[in-house]
């Protein structure tokens, strides 16, 4: 009966979808005024039948109910509680459930709570949030529906794949899920706003806080899959430049972007309708990464062109909504205003330059992810991979990095470069300084670890530098959210570098009682012995690890493990973290002679990587919350000249000007 | 890590599939699946080492070995980051355990030893697997694409940042 019932659950909630684009869109017309009040109660109920549907989704995989087709493909009753519960999105049907729910839940969060913009561009946005909610609708009730029955039930699931059944990859898929689902907002707004022609800072306003959210979400989804990978492939690897990676690294990419133009629009009023091109490309990257996560395109164009079912409809959803929004766009640009003007050498100036690398880096990442696939539909198969994208991607980051050290010290519309040189002087010399310590001591190391030392050092400094002599405690939380963030992208910017300028690895065939050393570790196996757990056996060897000339002994416990259901064999690693790298230590196979495989690095300060990641999610959250009090406390009275208020409906139709 | 042979993807978020409709999902394709084994044995042939890509037998001595001068191991380690793993999804053979994989970190391992070049290595394997073996991609009439972009968004980047302020400075000297 549950399955049912959530079926139609999901029925009428797009049938709200579409009566909330309709109403919406109505209102919209000279003769709809009345309607306007309809809409945020509809975006609200949408939201809350979606999230029970999604909710009835998880109670029928808590009970395993194995006569729904999803369940028992996904789920085994013997799993532990979370993989039951992770297992309701750790599937296609389920994944695109949650993205809706996502979808319905923040439309009718901000149905309740923005009240801030005009009234007519927050329905044209509910409305588009619909259209594009009803995309999504048709694909899962028409061709994915979670909620199929299976006749005759079979006795036992099929079981989670056991390299899901991790904490962190529970939850990786669904906060990579909620950053996307965040841009779609940030999308409807601008269609919104492109709508009502009502471009501006209220407009901004209204859309940063998304903005933010989907780029805090997607900076620690990616923060998570990474370690995920790191720990749990057992390849000591952190970021392969696969293609599941850029799918989520794309859109995070264009929100960051986005994320400084919003904010330069809310502030200053400038950068209008490159504001509006980058939440749409932000989307665009998001449909992209479902698309090719989605669609099987990835492991072959032949898998997708025998199945192309689900890919096709992707496919055609990025079709009509990008194309329809860029149509939009084009109708629109003429009304959109120029805005603030300002000089190239000022903060506006730098940040416009770093959004142009940034969508130059992102322009590679794409064309390294989808030209594989175009040379695949012509015969030929060729693989892009990290010796492409690292050099590559180093020509635009580099100089981003060093804008990214002198911006946030610029001045507003323009500076004179006097204080500028004064400040850089201190990162500058840190940077000469490790240039110079990493060539004397760092042995033989290739080109881009050493740059990425260098511009780690010099940016860690330059990013602390926009509190210099400053009162700390009146600093708004939005400057620290800033300055954390940027010092978080020096921080991962060392791990990475080091990781790859000093990782030793050590690899043994190994005898019971037998010492290796790795790096400055001495480890010794002591014994393997068979455990099991709730759901698989492993063996478990034991490793007792001393650093340098040291007597202090740690035990690592690698395993090796076999999953019953479905039958896989899996490695968990064992990590040894102390302040200067880690210690990663991998089990292989016994080997006829009795000796056992082992797989041991050091890795110098590899998890500054994610503590950088982390980082920049702190900034992110001080910098949402401080700006959402901030806003908050101001609302109803305008932050900028009048000429920036949505009130006056039409903005003299002057600046021609795209990119503005 | 995806043990003795990768039927799993390693990234399975993407891979998790209610019902596999879809067996081709699991390798490539399976007329290159063949093609590779009968490539594989022809090489084993070739340098009569006693293993095939057949889990029964012990791996090649250099699969999972180590080269006695760090200097060949890294260039070894550096050139096997860069090659792809035949039989699974997205991994180097440097970091699967497919025996497959095994098999061609001992061919790199022991052609390193002998004092080959990499990137002649690199070649030899291309030439057998085709382009799809190496992550790093040559510039051939098909892929100049992927070359020519960077240096095109480039171009790009300075015509927008170059238009956007010449006209911001031609109205600010005026107003």
């Amino acid at each position: 009966m549950i399955a049912e019932i959530a079926l139609a659950i999901l029925w009428l909630a797009a049938a709200l979808a579409v009566l909330q684009l309709g109403v919406g869109s109505y209102a919209l017309t000279a003769r709809g005024a009345e309607f306007l009040r309809a809409v945020r109660p509809i975006a609200v109920v949408q939201g809350l039948l979606v999230a029970v549907a999604f909710a009835l989704l998880i109670v029928l995989f808590l009970r395993t109910d194995l006569s729904v087709k999803l369940v028992a493909a996904n789920s085994h009753s013997l799993k532990p509680l979370i993989y039951k519960i992770a297992g309701a999105w750790g599937n296609h049907e389920g994944s695109m459930l949650l993205w809706v729910t996502v979808m319905g839940l923040a439309g009718g969060f901000v149905a309740l709570l923005e009240r801030r913009l005009n009234e007519r561009t927050m329905v044209a946005t509910l409305a588009g949030q619909a259209f594009v909610s009803l995309g999504f609708y048709a694909f899962m009730l028409f061709s994915s529906n979670p909620f199929e029955r299976l006749n005759p039930a079979p006795v036992e699931g099929n079981g989670l794949n056991p390299l899901l059944q991790d904490p962190g990859l529970a939850f990786h898929p669904p906060t990579l899920y909620i950053g996307y689902v965040g841009l779609s907002i940030a999308f409807s707004f601008a269609v919104g706003a492109l709508i009502t022609r009502d471009v501006g800072p209220a407009f901004a306003r209204a859309m940063r806080p998304w903005v933010m959210g989907a780029w805090i979400f997607l900076t620690l989804g990616i923060t998570a899959g990474s370690w995920w990978a790191y720990y749990e492939l057992g390849w000591g690897g952190w970021w392969f430049w696969d293609p599941v990676e850029n799918a989520s690294l794309m859109p995070w990419l264009a929100a960051t972007a986005l994320l400084h133009s919003v904010s330069v629009l809310a502030t200053r009023n400038a950068l209008k309708a490159w504001t509006v091109m980058l939440a749409v490309v932000a989307f665009s990257m998001s449909m992209v990464g479902t698309f090719l996560v989605r669609s099987g395109i990835l492991t072959s164009v032949h898998a997708f062109a025998v199945d192309p079912e689900r890919g096709s409809f992707i496919l055609t959803l990025l079709a009509i909504y990008i194309g329809g929004a860029l149509a939009l766009f084009g109708l629109r640009a003429s009304t959109v205003t120029e805005g603030a003007k300002f000089h190239l050498f000022s903060r506006e100036g730098s940040l416009v330059m770093n959004n142009v690398l940034l969508v130059g880096v992102l322009g590679i990442v794409l064309m390294g992810t989808l030209y594989p696939l175009v040379t695949e539909a012509f015969g030929t198969k060729v693989s892009v991979g990290p010796p492409y994208f690292n050099p590559v991607s180093a020509i635009f980051v580099f100089p981003m990095l060093v804008i990214m050290a002198a911006g946030p010290l610029m001045r507003w519309r323009q500076d004179n470069g006097r204080k500028l040189a004064n400040l850089l002087a201190a990162p500058a010399l840190v940077a000469a300084a490790t240039l110079a310590l990493v060539v004397v001591f760092g042995g033989e190391i290739g080109a881009l670890p050493l740059l990425g030392l260098v511009f780690a050092a010099g940016l860690a400094v330059a990013s602390v530098l926009p509190l210099w002599k400053r009162n700390l405690r009146r600093t708004p939380a939005h400057i620290w959210g800033m300055v954390i963030a940027h010092l978080g992208i020096a921080v991962a910017l060392a791990g990475m570098a080091s990781e790859s300028a000093f990782n030793t690895e050590k690899l043994v065939a190994s005898e019971i009682g037998q010492s290796h050393t790795v790096g400055p570790w001495t480890v010794e196996l002591q014994g393997v012995k068979p455990i099991a757990g709730a759901n698989w056996t492993a063996l478990e060897a034991r490793l007792v690890a001393r650093y340098g000339d040291s007597n202090v002994q740690t035990v690592l416990n690698p395993q090796a493990r076999m999953f019953a259901s479905p039958p896989t064999a899996t490695s968990e690693a064992a990590l040894l973290t102390r302040w200067n790298g880690q210690l990663y230590a991998v089990l292989g196979e016994e080997g006829e002679d009795g000796r056992w495989q082992l797989r041991l690095w050091w890795k110098p300060f590899v998890p500054l990587i994610w503590y950088g990641g982390l980082l920049v999610g702190l900034g992110g959250i001080l910098s949402l919350v401080g700006r959402t009090v901030r806003d908050l406390r101001r609302k109803g009275e305008p932050e900028l000249e009048p000429i920036s208020e949505p009130a006056a409906s039409k903005p003299a139709a002057g600046g021609q000007e795209a990119l503005a | 890590m995806a043990r003795p042979d990768c039927a799993q993807p390693p990234f399975v978020p993407s891979e998790v599939e209610g019902r596999d409709r879809n067996p081709l999902r699991i390798r490539p394709s399976t007329s290159l699946g063949n093609s590779v084994r009968w490539l594989a044995f022809l090489l084993l042939a070739m340098f009569a080492v006693p293993v095939a890509a057949q889990d029964s037998l012990p791996p090649a001595p250099y699969a999972y070995k180590q080269l006695e001068d760090p200097a060949k191991e890294k260039a070894a380690q550096d050139l096997m980051m860069t090659l792809r793993c035949l039989t699974c999804q997205s991994q180097s053979i440097a970091d699967s355990d497919a025996p497959m994989a095994g098999d061609m970190r001992n061919q790199v391992r022991q052609r390193i030893a002998r004092g080959e070049d990499p990137e002649a290595i690199r070649a030899w394997l291309i030439e057998r697997y085709g382009d799809w073996v190496s992550y790093e991609p040559r510039v051939t009439t098909m892929t100049w694409p992927l070359f020519a972009a960077p240096v095109v968004l480039l171009l790009l980047a300075v015509v927008i940042v170059r238009k956007r302020f010449t006209r911001a400075r031609a109205q600010g000297g005026k107003s």
